[in-house]
């Protein structure tokens, strides 16, 4: 009989040990997943932005659909930018009013090979939900020179879950950088925030901390979580500064000039699961 | 009860040893990171030398009458492409700040030294061009190592506690996209788009559409840089390679 009690009470701590280690464990889990996600969030936005080859500073607060059909004639690619400051920021639900932001359209070098090549880009945003806090806010990278299909949310080809994302995130800010003498954007300052949750029998929430706070639709504070905060900035160093028919502004010099100068980047080849 | 203190033992030691497996797999998956980063960043440091490089040569070659190859103490190389390097050991180096701080001092030497590769004649032909090779020249290539490590260790507490996920392995959807962000395309002919914006293959003071090969002038001048970036320090396999094409434009 005393057996029996302290082989029960033994497996009682053994299944309250093994829980808690399930628990410890789903969050690690979770926050690895959204380590890589942040990683990868880094890796894919500096690949496609370094590569942009025409970039203008203008926005005036949406990406207008004369860069989604583009040919004959070449336009600039823009980066999405709210008011005066040259950013985007989205902090809180109602900062974007659509569920879908086009972030930016541009084209970039696509080849490694010579002669180059160029692809169109569209980057887009799909925020959090205040209705339904289980929608995590996701950024997308379409590339495709779908001429016949242009690059919005609705229309842009490959747009969906086949196509290169990032999931978990809760909070973005760009933030534009201009050529001191022509319109045109020089580096990108991106902060991205990712989020894991945290324990097993929680529910999931990945509303903006703000409307947490603020407790606005459904996004109730009654969820463990924790958010990973990734800054980085990226060079846009192939971008056209101004054209070979353009003379520069201290010169009378006719010559093609970007970021970097004179330097001209075709894509980089990467080994093969890097 | 001694079947029951067995059981429970031997499932604690099939969780530790997959939660290795898994814990192992995010490893692989941060130096990864690591080490794009790294070599993106390298590379752009290297297509500026680069750029330093073709200009001491135009430089040099614009002189009346027009010497020829390059002055005292530079090298050209590739033979016959406009590029005179230094010939100095250590001359052609970049530094890589890489993280340091305090709770790390795993990483008190912030700065990794790439140098291309001694002496500074060892270039090999890839497709059409002449690369150069760089190799890092560590004394402590641990250093990224324990950036990677660093995450490991941070995570190892609950490494011993893992149920989840038994068959182990990084979340396989982020693998997959981490496989698709790239397009190598240095294999075979490339294509040039000309329908969908004027890609005129090379034209003088062609805007959109760069192209290295041809007459001088009216192309841009360029050179494959490749690193190497396996702890190894050792690429054996043409793929192992990051490479990245660089032109500087004629003016």
């Amino acid at each position: 009989m005393a057996a029996l009690a302290i082989g029960s009470v033994a497996m009682a701590i053994v299944g309250t040990l093994l829980s808690n280690m399930i628990e410890q464990f789903q969050t690690t889990n979770d926050r690895l997943d959204a380590e890589a996600m942040a990683n990868r969030a880094q890796t894919l936005l500096q690949n496609v932005f370094s590569q942009a080859v025409d970039v203008q500073d203008t926005n005036a607060g949406t990406i207008p659909a004369v860069i989604n059909g583009g040919a004959p004639t070449p336009q600039p690619g823009q980066i999405l930018s709210f008011g005066v400051n040259d950013n985007f920021s989205f902090k809180q639900i109602s900062d974007t009013p659509a569920a879908w932001t086009t972030l930016a359209v541009f084209q970039r070098e696509g080849n490694g090979g010579d002669p180059g090549k160029l692809t169109k880009v569209g980057v887009f945003y799909r925020r959090p939900e205040a209705t339904n806090p289980n929608t995590m806010g996701m950024i997308f990278v379409v590339q495709s020179n779908d001429a016949g299909n242009p690059m919005t949310p609705s229309t842009a080809p490959g747009l969906t879950y086949s196509s290169e994302y990032i999931d978990r995130v809760t909070l973005l800010e760009m933030t534009k950088h201009r050529h001191p003498n022509f319109d045109k954007v020089v580096s990108l300052d991106v902060h991205v925030q990712v989020r894991y949750q945290m324990g097993a029998s929680v529910g999931l929430s990945w509303c903006p901390e703000a409307d947490i706070t603020a407790a606005t639709g459904s996004c109730k504070n009654t969820v463990g979580r924790k958010n990973i905060d990734r800054y980085f900035t990226i060079l846009l160093r192939n971008n056209l500064v101004h054209p070979v028919t353009t003379n520069m502004a201290s010169t009378a010099v006719s010559s093609e000039e970007r970021v970097l100068g004179d330097l001209y980047f075709f894509q980089a080849s990467i080994p093969p699961g890097q | 009860m001694i079947a029951m203190v067995l059981v429970v033992a031997i499932l604690l030691l099939l969780i530790i040893s997959a939660s290795g497996v898994y814990f192992e797999a995010s490893l692989k998956s941060y130096r990864n990171v690591n080490s794009r980063l790294l070599a993106l960043q390298v590379l752009q440091d290297y297509a500026e030398l680069a750029q330093k490089a073709h200009a001491v040569y135009v430089t040099y070659n614009s002189t009346v009458p027009a010497p020829g190859g390059c002055p005292v103490n530079y090298v050209q190389n590739p033979a016959g492409l406009p590029f005179c390097w230094l010939n100095q050991a250590g001359a052609d180096c970049v530094r890589i700040p890489t993280d340091s701080t305090a709770a790390n001092p795993n990483l008190a030497i912030a700065n990794v030294p790439f140098c291309l590769t001694a002496p500074v004649t060892n270039a090999q032909t890839i497709m059409d061009m002449t690369a150069l090779y760089i190799q890092p020249r560590f004394t402590r290539w641990q250093q990224l190592q324990a950036m990677g490590e660093q995450f490991l260790i941070d995570s190892s507490h609950v490494a011993r506690v893992a149920l989840h996920k038994l068959s182990g392995g990084l979340d396989q959807r982020a693998w997959a996209q981490l496989a698709a962000a790239y397009h190598p395309t240095m294999v075979g002919a490339p294509t040039n788009d000309i329908t969908l914006y004027p890609c005129n293959a090379g034209a003088s003071g062609d805007t959109y559409c760069k192209r290295c090969a041809g007459a001088p002038g009216t192309t841009m001048d360029c050179i494959n840089l490749k690193v190497c970036m396996l702890i190894s320090r050792v690429c054996p396999n043409p793929q192992d390679w990051y490479n990245q094409r660089v032109g500087v434009m004629n003016r």
